[in-house]
């Protein structure tokens, strides 16, 4: 038998149209992430990875393409893949516990079994004793660590991350990479993530996907075989790093 | 809190200001009184102002009460429907622009001198902050927001009760503070043209004998509700959205 992709994509195409006519923003992109697979998502801003990851997502429809996820056709429809994106968008006026069982509120799972959920990750989420607190009282990091956790809470396999990272200091950001690290090798999860930090995706993914400006296309596939934890440092990290600068033409 | 003793300084010299002002151009009772005799009157009439108002009270409360759910309604259903919101909208706007001194008049015609017209006046005038700045609050919900609770696989419902209303009241309860002065304001004036209780009436009684010292104890007291209201409203509120007032951060 063989096993299908966690995520699947087709050949995706994708245009928006405006006033200058129609802007292509996404030029036949196909890719797979498999079952507990890591794959990030390298690119220049601007060059349509959020469009790719709404249309995993199912908030938007391809205009041409398949979407398959667990090899079930994910266009148009929502809550077959759980996605964090850039801002933690947690609302202001719920305890930080009541934010990150959001997810298992709109399934309708009773409040009682979704917070006692929660609370038993707190801990592994590094929120333990701030259950109560409001967003507004954490710092930046920690509103990701919420973001995340609600996204986890989300039971879907298939997990897309939309530069969760991207607004945060270097040294926080590096610390989350190893605490992110030690939650994927917990639940193994498959990970669609996406980011324009070329050391980010050294450090983080299995395979490292290069899209090119918008219109995106798959510029290249690179696999990191690198046993974790990797320093950025590591003579095979440079030369990979030198290999993605090249794709990314800088 | 430490601004609040500046304002009442300032106001405490005013008054010391007035009282003197009054005794010294030994200005007549009848043109402006002083604010001992305000006081003197308040005392002397105090048992005739409770019973006036607890007439306006019942209007303005009763009418703020119809015209703040009424708001609450419509800026709901103008947020569901983009339809009614374009077609109401302008309306709601143009008819701020009638003078409410004008409807009250045509209210007494039609329902009477009852407490009925005073009721429909407060109602319309609390009406219009509510449902203007609870629209306003619901249209300004974040749209990543939302688009993260559909793929959650939430229902425009679910959006509305989980996203837009509590990202709202913040709006709603600047709305309600408006409306509920208003609502005081609307049932005096609804008692002047009138009526045969009320604030509105004493006042109007008052002025008629020239009893300038009545009318400004009429004053006070108006203005004593109208700041006990608000701070009701606020009170409302810290209950019902703590989280408002607790936002410091914890590095």
């Amino acid at each position: 038998m063989i096993m299908p992709g966690a995520v699947e994509l087709v050949d995706i195409w994708k245009s928006f149209r405006n006033k200058q006519g129609l802007t292509p923003v996404l030029a036949g992109i196909s890719l797979t992430v498999k079952p507990q697979e890591f794959v990030s998502l390298l690119g220049p801003s601007g060059c349509g990875k959020s469009t790719l990851l709404n249309i995993i997502s199912g908030l938007i429809r391809p205009d041409h393409g398949e979407v398959r996820i667990h090899g079930q056709d994910g266009r148009g429809r929502t809550g077959l893949a759980s996605y964090m994106p850039q801002k933690d968008l947690l609302l202001p006026w719920r305890t930080v516990l009541d934010n990150v069982i959001l997810p298992l509120e709109i399934e309708k799972v009773p409040r009682a079994r979704a917070r006692a959920e929660a609370l038993a990750l707190m801990e592994t989420f590094g929120l333990a004793g701030f259950e109560q607190a409001y967003p507004a009282q954490l710092s930046g990091g920690m509103r990701q660590r919420a973001a995340l956790l609600r996204t986890f809470l989300w039971h879907n396999d298939v997990i897309l991350l939309d530069e969760p990272f991207g607004s945060l200091d270097a040294i926080t950001k590096t610390r989350l990479h190893k605490w992110l690290l030690t939650v994927w090798e917990q639940f193994r999860p498959s990970v669609l993530f996406i980011t324009h930090d070329i050391e980010e995706a050294l450090v983080l993914s299995d395979r490292i996907c290069v899209l090119s400006d918008r219109p995106a296309r798959v510029r290249a596939e690179i696999p990191v075989d690198l046993a974790r934890p990797r320093m950025p440092t590591h003579p095979h990290c440079i030369a990979l790093k030198k290999e993605l600068l090249g794709h990314l033409e800088l | 809190m430490g601004n609040n003793w500046w304002s009442i300084a300032f106001t405490g010299l005013a008054v010391l200001g007035w009282e003197w002002a009054v005794r010294f151009w030994q200005i007549p009772r009848y043109i402006l009184p002083a604010p001992t005799e305000v006081a003197a009157a308040l005392w002397q009439a105090l048992p005739l102002l409770v019973e006036h108002t607890r007439f306006t009270l019942a209007a303005a409360g009763a009418g703020f009460a119809v015209g703040s759910a009424a708001g609450m309604a419509l800026a709901l259903a103008m947020d569901r429907s983009p339809l009614l919101y374009r077609a109401v909208y302008p309306l709601i706007l143009v008819s701020q622009t009638i003078p409410i001194i004008f409807i009250a008049p045509l209210l007494v015609i039609w329902f009477g001198y009852g407490l009925l017209p005073k009721v429909v006046v407060a109602a319309l005038v609390g009406f219009f902050p509510v449902a203007i700045s609870f629209h306003s609050g619901l249209a300004a919900a974040d749209p990543e927001i939302m688009d993260l609770l559909k793929t959650m696989g939430a229902g425009q419902w679910t959006i509305m009760r989980i996203v837009k209303i509590p990202g709202a009241l913040p709006s709603l309860f600047a709305g309600l503070r408006i409306s509920a002065t208003y609502g005081i304001m609307a049932a005096v004036i609804g008692e002047w043209l009138g009526a045969s209780k009320g604030l509105g009436v004493f006042m109007t009684r008052a002025s008629h004998s020239f009893l300038v010292d009545r009318v400004f104890a009429a004053i006070l007291v108006v203005s004593v509700l109208s700041v006990g209201v608000v701070l009701l409203v606020n009170t409302v509120q810290r209950l019902v959205m703590p989280w408002y007032f607790r936002q410091y951060r914890a590095d």
